[in-house]
């Protein structure tokens, strides 16, 4: 794929292509049940997408936190357009993504499912959506996992109050931003964290923490001077319960 | 019989509104019932209106904090329609901010709701609540609730027993706590005629509809109070 970082990694063209076809029948399906989603859809490939997402699997390839035998949950996971490619080359057991946004998981699933007749799509046997609320009641599949994963701390209550933790790794992503890029309000960030002590002060106290950082949400160049435009922060935490 | 219920507490709305509500009642709505007000002041509210201690109905304010400090704003309406109190009678909770414009005798009289009776607000775009779905987007109204109070215990039991905190954080209003967690346990008015939203109408004129609501209480739209044309005048006319 060679969009953003995240992806140039020398990627097989025929995977490539197969993920290309998936993005084509998502958007066609989009706009065929009038989801509602193609602006979101578009964004879940967005630049920063890439960067954070790509910052977050950096840091557990250098704490070696990933094998073969990892289940992976991702809470939150909107379309998984980004971070689940990534577990995938990295050969991860399983993913399960859950999602409480209805007229998101048909497309998730989409772009994820399994082609039997297709040699390279073995790996989409791999990835499971479950459409749920995770605050609600306890995220099913959660016990199977080992390795819990939320980008989106930002989009619920500080993550110290959630009651489904169990023995494993956990990584927490949130932001500072409550507006967009263009200044408008990020609907849906009701949990904007200040720096990364305010998101620590969001964990639960019993998280071993590993690793903690910040990093600039940088966007990209959109004047004559080709210069970068830092635009927020995004805060991360890595640990172990 | 039917139980009248509404909510008045702070000093958002006056006791005229209470009162004009009250007389819009007595017009439209030609069934044996009576007319009860929680609230926090009845001055000044009409003497032949049931007063209920606002107290009683009051709501716990969620352990997690977040906006509207931290409480599902209007969760006590869920309170008040099924206090026990108005059981073996059906109930019909009104919010203030609301003028009633035709007959609902038939429409009430006729109607035996299963569940919780809200309405489904048809002028919000669909796309929108799809694009924004689980954030900011409530496709349901509860300004014009019917039932049998002992439908209500499911939600009330679950509202506050279960997962309250995280509701205040993250809906901060029962209109969104219901839409996202307890669609089961909720029914739609039939009627489609029968409510509009003053604030999303484009002419705001009077139109062909039972009940008009402001839903102001969100801090969009404009109060009945503070207009100058045909809503105000009718609701004036009701003192």
């Amino acid at each position: 794929m060679i969009i953003g970082k995240a992806m140039i990694n020398h990627q097989p063209y025929i995977e490539n292509l197969d993920y290309f076809r998936r993005l084509l029948d998502c958007f066609r399906y989009i706009n065929k049940a009038e989801l509602g989603k193609t602006e979101e859809f578009i964004a879940s490939f967005s630049p920063n997408q890439f960067q954070s997402k790509q910052w977050l699997m950096n840091k557990i390839d250098e704490l070696n936190l990933i094998s073969n035998k990892t289940k992976v949950a991702v809470l939150g996971c909107k379309f998984g357009s980004v971070l689940f490619p990534e577990l995938l080359k990295r050969n991860v057991d399983m993913i399960y993504g859950y999602e409480m946004d209805k007229y998101v998981t048909p497309v998730s699933k989409m772009l994820f499912k399994k082609f039997d007749n297709e040699l390279y799509c073995k790996i989409f046997d791999k990835v499971k959506f479950i459409d749920q609320d995770i605050w609600v009641k306890r995220p099913r599949y959660l016990d199977e996992t080992d390795m819990t994963i939320n980008t989106s701390c930002e989009h619920m209550p500080p993550m110290k109050y959630w009651s489904y933790y169990k023995y494993g790794t956990y990584v927490f992503q949130s932001t500072n931003t409550d507006k967009t890029f263009s200044g408008s309000v990020k609907v849906g960030h009701i949990n904007c964290v200040k720096n990364i002590d305010d998101f620590q002060s969001q964990m639960h106290p019993m998280l071993e923490i590993l690793w903690s950082g910040e990093e600039n949400i940088v966007y990209p160049a959109n004047n004559k001077e080709n210069i970068e435009t830092v635009y927020g922060k995004r805060f991360m935490i890595i640990g172990r319960m | 019989m039917i139980s009248i219920l509404c909510l008045k507490w702070g000093d958002k709305y006056g006791p005229e509104y209470v009162n004009r509500l009250y007389n819009q009642c007595k017009e439209f709505i030609k069934l044996d019932f009576k007319f009860y007000c929680a609230t926090d002041n009845s001055k000044k509210i009409n003497p032949e209106i049931k007063i209920l201690d606002y107290n009683d109905y009051a709501i716990p304010v969620g352990k997690y904090g977040g906006s509207n400090l931290g409480k599902v704003f209007t969760a006590e309406k869920i309170k008040l329609i099924c206090d026990k109190r108005f059981y073996g009678t059906r109930v019909l909770l009104l919010d203030l901010d609301l003028i009633i414009l035709k007959d609902l005798t038939n429409y009430l009289n006729n109607y035996h709701p299963n569940k919780l009776a809200l309405y489904e607000s048809w002028w919000y775009d669909e796309k929108a609540f799809k694009r924004n779905y689980g954030k900011i987007s409530c496709r349901l109204n509860s300004s014009f609730m019917y039932t049998y109070p002992e439908n209500v215990k499911i939600i009330s039991q679950k509202l506050f027993n279960e997962n309250y905190d995280y509701y205040a954080f993250k809906y901060y209003s029962l209109d969104r706590t219901i839409q996202y967690n307890f669609l089961n346990h909720i029914e739609f008015h039939k009627d489609k005629r029968l409510l509009y939203s003053y604030s999303n109408s484009k002419s705001k004129r009077k139109l062909n509809y039972k009940v008009c609501i402001f839903n102001n209480s969100h801090g969009k739209g404009e109060d009945l109070h503070d207009l100058k044309n045909w809503a105000y005048d009718y609701w004036k006319s009701y003192d």
